[in-house]
């Protein structure tokens, strides 16, 4: 028995809601001081001076602050459509490739009720006008995230597309995890890696949920170590977790093969610009 | 990332430290030896350890070595990712990023053919490529070569259910009509099966004699029972037999008589061999079965391969076993028990 929605509630889903972030994911990096010594207090850079050898030491650094920038962000930030991601997509574009098309009304997961714009034969139907500004909006953030260098990794766990996505994944020059998760991959990842290994700074899920129809353990995952996501969200799935719903459907290969056109392409423009942008700035810049 | 210029440096000391020991010891091992050391080979240098330090442990890869660091440790300490901390396998988040590229390729490969096979059947149109089917079944790589290939080549430790889901793949794989760089990259993990198992291949089973007056011949003895007979094979005969200065007649029942035959019958080689043999003690079944067992080990040699294969499969070259089983205490046989009482 499913609760049937009343399509009179206009309550819109919060999804830009912005939380404070203060020193988030604190690693403890072993760091040799070589020419430059950068401490904090001064007992210790008193001690240190004493010792003329090279020391090692384990310190609590922030990682956002050590973090080596090679590109000029202001210009991207200037314009609000830099990447011209408004031109990829249309409304006709997604209705052609059955975006649309939900599950069973009896499928439905209530937090997807406000995408929806109403039910035809007993399957829902999502409301175009509402998911394609979020999808912009998925997109740009791709693209942003690329355009500084940083890492995407493709989540999906549907066998009959994860050959489309490893390969758009490829192609891109990004990453992709299409098989069976391990738990603790992002949670626990000096434990399962051989080496220091860096966390993907965007998740792209295709499809949010697992072979057994539950949420996928990556969603929870990123949401711990405040990785933003991205999420195609169908009408049986949870969007609430997904930084970056973007609510469509998953199923019908027509809005995949969409899908992973979109983001290959953002992608690729993103990388276009940053190599037409890219500056190496001095070494200075990493005092902060 | 400076976690790495920390360990890049520190195995670049560690290599310099051990090239030095490893010039130390080998200027002292010639001195020993009495070798100049410009002279000295890797060989000398293990026979010298197997002296010195003898040991007897089973894993020969344990035992004491004396190498230069190169041959042990990697030269370059190579990260998998770059200075940005970027890896360069676009599947390095799965634990197991080679296999399960191989997979994914596979998989690519499956669906590109599939969607051409749509657009011929659809269309009607020319293949773009040459598509043909495969001619013969392939077989892919065993277990023990599968564990090797990721651990040697890249680290990676892999289970029984990966290999199991690999053999699955590619037997779907080779059952699609396929283009010239499919089964090139199917030829990597498996090659046509071949009907003949070479059961039994040494060189022991071709060993043969030659007589004075030049023919070709070879003794084996047989066992069963109690029974012991000596057979001798000659080839390019006429169909000759002799057993204990008999014919076959030495024989009484024709099961025996069976038995003798039946190896030449399965090589049918019935005219084209002399057969002489010597049984002694048992039975005449046990002498039969005896003449077998040294008949079919005496033909090996003047039969095709395939017939050696057909030969050990079938049993003939083994030694029966079953001996009369020993009368127990407490019973009137080996199996039979005493009547049961009630009280």
């Amino acid at each position: 028995g499913a609760c049937i929605p009343s399509l009179s509630q206009q309550k819109t889903y919060k999804t830009d809601i912005k939380a404070k972030v203060v020193n988030p994911r604190p690693l403890t990096v072993t760091r040799i001081y070589e020419k430059k010594v950068i401490l904090k207090n001064a007992e210790a850079a008193a001690a240190l001076a004493k010792e003329e050898e090279l020391s090692d030491k384990k310190e609590k650094i922030n990682v956002y602050k050590s973090f080596h920038r090679d590109i000029a962000e202001d210009n991207a930030l200037k314009n609000p459509d830099f990447f011209k991601v408004k031109e990829m997509v249309d409304l006709h574009t997604l209705f052609k490739n059955r975006v649309h098309f939900g599950h069973h009304h009896g499928c439905r997961h209530p937090f997807v009720v406000p995408f929806l714009y109403g039910v035809r034969q007993n399957t829902d139907i999502f409301d175009l006008d509402k998911t394609l500004p979020r999808l912009h909006n998925a997109l740009n953030f791709i693209a942003h995230m690329v355009y500084r260098g940083g890492v995407v990794l493709f989540v999906s766990r549907n066998a009959q597309t994860m050959p489309l996505v490893e390969y758009t994944a490829q192609k891109c020059g990004e990453y992709s995890h299409c098989r069976f998760w391990k738990g603790g991959l992002l949670t626990n990842i000096d434990y399962l890696y051989k080496n220091l290994t860096r966390y993907p700074d965007v998740v792209v899920f295709i499809h949010t949920q697992n072979n057994f129809s539950h949420e996928h353990a990556a969603i929870t995952e990123c949401a711990k170590m405040l990785i933003p996501t991205v999420g195609i969200v169908d009408s049986n799935c949870n969007p609430t977790l997904v930084t970056y719903p973007v609510p469509g459907n998953d199923d019908s290969l027509d809005a995949v093969k969409l899908y992973c056109k979109l983001f290959e392409e953002t992608i690729l423009r993103a990388k276009e610009y940053r190599k037409r942008d890219i500056e190496e700035l001095s070494d200075d810049s990493d005092e902060s | 990332m400076k976690a790495f210029l920390k360990r890049a440096k520190e195995h670049e000391s560690k290599i310099n430290k051990y090239t030095e020991e490893y010039e130390l010891g080998r200027k002292h091992l010639a001195n020993m030896m009495g070798i100049h050391p410009d002279e000295m080979t890797q060989e000398h240098i293990n026979e010298a350890i197997r002296y010195l330090l003898p040991s007897g442990l089973f894993d020969k890869g344990s035992r004491p070595q004396f190498k230069h660091p190169k041959d042990i440790l990697p030269l370059n300490f190579d990260f998998p990712f770059d200075k940005a901390g970027r890896p360069y396998h676009y599947q390095y988040y799965t634990l197991l990023p080679n296999y399960h590229c191989i997979m994914s390729e596979a998989a690519w490969r499956m669906e590109c053919l599939r969607e051409e096979e749509v657009r011929i059947g659809s269309t009607g149109a020319p293949p773009q490529e040459e598509m043909k089917h495969l001619s013969e079944e392939y077989e892919w790589m065993d277990l023990r070569t599968f564990l090797n290939y990721f651990k040697s080549n890249h680290s990676e430790v892999v289970q029984v259910n990966e290999h199991n889901r690999f053999v699955i793949l590619m037997t779907k794989l080779s059952k699609m009509r396929l283009r010239e760089q499919d089964v090139a990259f199917l030829k990597q993990f498996g090659s046509p099966k071949t009907s003949e198992i070479n059961v039994m291949d040494t060189e022991e089973i071709k060993k043969f004699y030659v007589n004075e007056q030049g023919r070709k011949f070879r003794t084996k003895n047989g066992y069963r029972k109690s029974a012991i007979a000596q057979v001798t094979v000659y080839a390019e005969g006429e169909g000759i037999l002799e057993i204990n200065g008999k014919g076959i007649e030495y024989f009484e029942s024709q099961y025996a008589r069976e038995q003798v035959l039946f190896p030449l019958v399965l090589t049918s080689s019935l005219n084209k061999v002399d057969v002489h043999a010597r049984v002694e003690g048992g039975g005449e079944m046990g002498q039969s079965g005896a003449i077998r067992h040294g008949l079919s080990n005496a033909l090996l040699p003047f039969v095709s391969q395939q017939m050696v294969n057909k030969l050990s499969l079938s049993g003939l070259l083994d030694r029966d076993s079953r001996v009369k089983e020993r009368n127990k205490p407490g019973q009137k046989k080996a199996r039979k028990q005493f009547q049961w009482r009630a009280r």
